[in-house]
């Protein structure tokens, strides 16, 4: 056994020390940088050099102090995993919940300025006219209320509108930002590889990767998986997206036709771009940004969804109002030269160039604009109106006043009705997204308590273990002296026997 | 469970902020006085309160409406009020004619008084109220009874109908909705005010003031005392009927205003909030705020590296 044995034995616990003392500051360092793992140092005792030698070692054989294995992370993947799946729900209702409740303040109904106050101050005008069916201040009281009513409907139609651009807009930007993450972990991914080829682990790297892999989980929902060689590969459904250092991006079309009434512009898919299929969508941001732009039923209200039931309320409103009021009879206009007369339609009704009615919708319901121009044109009698008699007849407004009690109207059952009942659907969907989102945050938040219980960095734990590679440090640094000491004495004082 | 520093920020950072949340929210509801800001906020309560809030809507219209019905019928009511006490007039007049010991110039006089009171009878029939003629049926913007001889209701001489006419012009009454889907009749027409065919007033009156002018005999003046007698049993039963409707007015009225008090206490109950509960919360929430975070700062602030050398 080598006399200097005892030095090579210290020199190996102070490099440890030393090298403890920098994986620990740089822990603490580190201590508030997002995603990180905390580091250890992995040792093992060197054993003693029995093999090898030629002739069988008989003097008890020590080991030969400390060796470092490598610098090793803390951290659990399958915590990681759950927590990803978590997130990516937390992402998708809390967006939900966000949109949803914007939408929900469009439809203030109880405010004064809602839908349910228009139709309610258009009817009592039908009443006030009822008492006096040629009074022009109450006609024009009729006509500025219908003028509001349609001008509500104009409004709604134009915020649902604008919303969906805003949604397709954030879907083109949502894709932008998934290729960017995409790439920059295939990047990653190619350089963890060289670095781990020397036998080392990319602790800080696989750290970066791992935020980019959070932040993609709150975007898209993904499997991964790393295989033995180390090769990441991330997949959505069957399809790859990223295969280690191959990514395949993500575009956004347009030519998804956009089902607003009256729309003339595209929608964007979200498409492979090289082959142009399209991904699997299931969880995440963009889900709910797609599900919101494109819902167009009960089970899954979006936008489409609640334009359309403005434009079927719009529709049926028109096509009522109008059945009737065609019915009635106007006022003679001399000043016009128009005589009384019956089918006079209330809401304009537009055809296109073979004749054919165009639909109404919430977008483009009108008043006539004869009537906005005379309103003697507003039916209220049952009769002719000649000059003096049956001016004063007001059965049609009375019809007109019915159609608001009515739970029968085609379409809609009722107005009243109808716009609650909407109200509330649209209520009850943001109450729902909220209360899940709520429920994801804790769910999230407690994973995130996890994976830092088990990966973070506790100050007080760090300050522990400065002081123990002090200490160890110390004591090696001891060691050496003592054999410094007693080779001085092999050395410098023995075998000077009488000098 | 090992619990690092950070695990301790986020957390009190995390329960802070919904500490901040609920008193907010409890904030709101002070400075608004309202419980739901949003239908998402309470769906189910919402149902009620935008249902409540069409129907107070509809009720204060058809308060509204009812006023306009009963000042209609008090206005009618006042005018047959007064057309009964001509009628009754008329009838002392030719009850006195009749007696065969009335001279002619007497005879005389009082078929001048019958054809004053028959002018009277012609403007009753074209009261107003407001701008509208209450007894022109549906002809409201002009004077329905026009024209001296004969007289005329719409254009149309009232002695001279068809059945249909006639039924058509009885027809013609002013209906106003004072509940939902609930009609009510506001006036009485002019051809049933007067009568039509040889039940008409008018025609009594011009056919009496002939035979006064003409010196009649108490033959000839007696049987119209039956038929003013019948004309005042007409007139009587008028009354009763406006009066009838006026009081069904009233008891729509009272109703109406009962549930609108009801109605508004519903809504009432729903969306605003109660100030005392709502108080109670925010100090509440108030109080936690400022215990989590003394709390919370002593926990953070030490570490281990203060307490070594």
């Amino acid at each position: 056994m080598s006399s200097f044995f005892g030095l090579n034995i210290a020199r190996s616990a102070l490099t440890m020390a030393q090298k403890g003392l920098d994986v620990t500051g740089h822990n603490i360092a580190n201590a508030n940088t997002v995603g990180y793992s905390r580091q250890r140092l992995l040792t093992s005792a060197v054993e003693p050099p029995v093999l090898g030698s030629r002739f069988a070692v008989t003097s008890a054989a020590t080991g030969g102090g400390v060796k470092i294995l490598t610098v090793d992370q803390i951290r659990n993947p399958f915590l990681d995993a759950q927590y990803r799946q978590e997130y990516n729900l937390a992402s998708q209702w809390s967006t939900r919940a966000e949109h949803l409740s914007y939408i929900e303040s469009l439809f203030d109904e109880l405010s004064d300025t809602g839908l349910t106050k228009a139709l309610s101050q258009f009817a009592d005008s039908l009443q006030e006219l009822s008492r006096d069916p040629s009074n022009m201040e109450y006609r024009t009281n009729l006509l500025q209320q219908s003028l509001k009513l349609v001008e509500t409907f104009h409004h709604y139609s134009k915020q649902q509108s604008d919303k969906l651009s805003e949604l397709d807009q954030t879907v083109v930007t949502l894709t932008s930002q998934v290729n960017d993450i995409t790439r920059s972990i295939a990047d990653l991914n190619k350089t963890i590889a060289q670095y781990e080829l020397g036998g080392q682990q990319a602790n800080d790297l696989r750290d970066q990767r791992n935020v980019l892999l959070d932040r993609l989980a709150g975007l898209i929902d993904y499997r991964c998986q790393e295989d033995e060689m180390g090769r990441l590969k991330v997949t959505i459904g069957h399809q790859t997206l990223i295969d280690h250092d191959q990514v395949r991006s993500l575009t956004a079309v347009a030519d998804q036709e956009n089902p607003l009434m009256g729309a003339t512009d595209y929608l964007h898919r979200i498409v492979f771009e090289e082959t142009g299929e399209e991904p699997l969508l299931s969880g995440g941001q963009i889900k709910a940004i797609l599900s919101l732009r494109d819902g167009s039923s009960k089970d899954n209200i979006g936008i489409p969804y609640l334009s359309a039931q403005l434009d079927t309320l719009a529709a049926s409103l028109a096509a009522s109002f109008n059945e009737i009021h065609a019915q009635g009879w106007t006022l003679p206009d001399p000043e016009a030269g128009l005589p009384s007369s019956t089918g006079r339609l209330f809401f304009a009704q537009t055809v296109d160039e073979e004749g054919q009615p165009l639909p109404i919708g919430a977008c483009n319901i009108q008043i006539d604009p004869v009537l906005i121009d005379r309103i003697s044109q507003i039916a209220a009698s049952s009769l002719p109106v000649t000059s003096e008699a049956m001016s004063g007849n007001n059965e049609n407004i009375l019809q007109l006043v019915q159609l608001f009690h009515r739970q029968d109207i085609p379409g809609v059952g009722s107005f009243n009705g109808f716009v609650q009942s909407l109200t509330v659907t649209l209520g009850i969907e943001v109450s729902h997204a909220k209360t899940r989102s709520d429920n994801q945050a804790v769910l999230v938040d407690s994973l995130e308590q996890q994976r830092q219980s088990v990966s973070g960095v506790s100050l007080d734990e760090e300050m522990t273990q400065l002081i123990r590679m002090q200490h160890s440090y110390t004591a090696a640094a001891r060691m050496i002296n003592a054999i410094d000491e007693c080779l001085d004495i092999l050395i410098n004082k023995t075998g000077l026997a009488g000098r | 469970m090992r619990i690092t520093n950070n695990m301790l920020t986020q957390n009190y950072l995390n329960n802070l902020e919904r500490t901040v949340e609920r008193m907010s929210q409890y904030q709101y509801q002070m400075s608004t006085g309202k419980r739901i800001r949003r239908v998402s906020d309470d769906p189910i309560g919402s149902i009620s309160s935008l249902s409540i809030r069409t129907k107070i809507s509809q009720l204060n219209q058809y308060q509204r409406n009812i006023d306009d019905a009963k000042a209609w019928l008090t206005q009618s009511e006042t005018a047959i009020t007064v057309l009964n006490n001509v009628i009754k007039n008329m009838y002392e007049k030719t009850v006195q004619a009749a007696n065969g010991t009335q001279h002619t110039s007497e005879k005389l006089a009082i078929a001048t008084e019958l054809s004053e009171l028959r002018e009277h009878i012609v403007q009753l029939a074209n009261s107003n109220y407001g701008n509208q003629y209450i007894f022109g049926g549906y002809q409201t913007d002009s004077q329905p009874i026009t024209g001296s001889d004969p007289v005329l209701y719409q254009g149309m001489d009232l002695t001279n109908l068809t059945p249909s006419e006639a039924e058509f012009l009885n027809q013609q009454t002013r209906m106003i909705e004072i509940g939902p889907g609930l009609l009510t009749s506001v006036s009485i027409p002019g051809s049933k005010l007067l009568g039509t065919g040889s039940e008409n007033i008018i025609q009594i009156t011009d056919e009496l003031i002939d035979i006064l002018r003409a010196e009649g005999s108490t033959d000839e003046i007696s049987p119209y005392i039956l038929k003013l007698q019948k004309k005042q049993e007409d007139t009587l039963a008028m009354l009763t009927e406006i009066g009838g409707r006026i009081n069904r007015l009233d008891l729509v009225n009272n109703r109406t205003d009962q549930d609108l008090l009801n109605y508004e206490s519903v809504k009432s109950n729903i969306e605003d909030v109660d100030i005392v509960e709502a108080i109670m919360h925010l100090e509440m929430e108030r109080a936690v705020y400022t215990s989590a975070l003394s709390i919370g700062s002593s926990i953070i602030l030490p570490s281990l590296a203060d307490f070594l050398r």
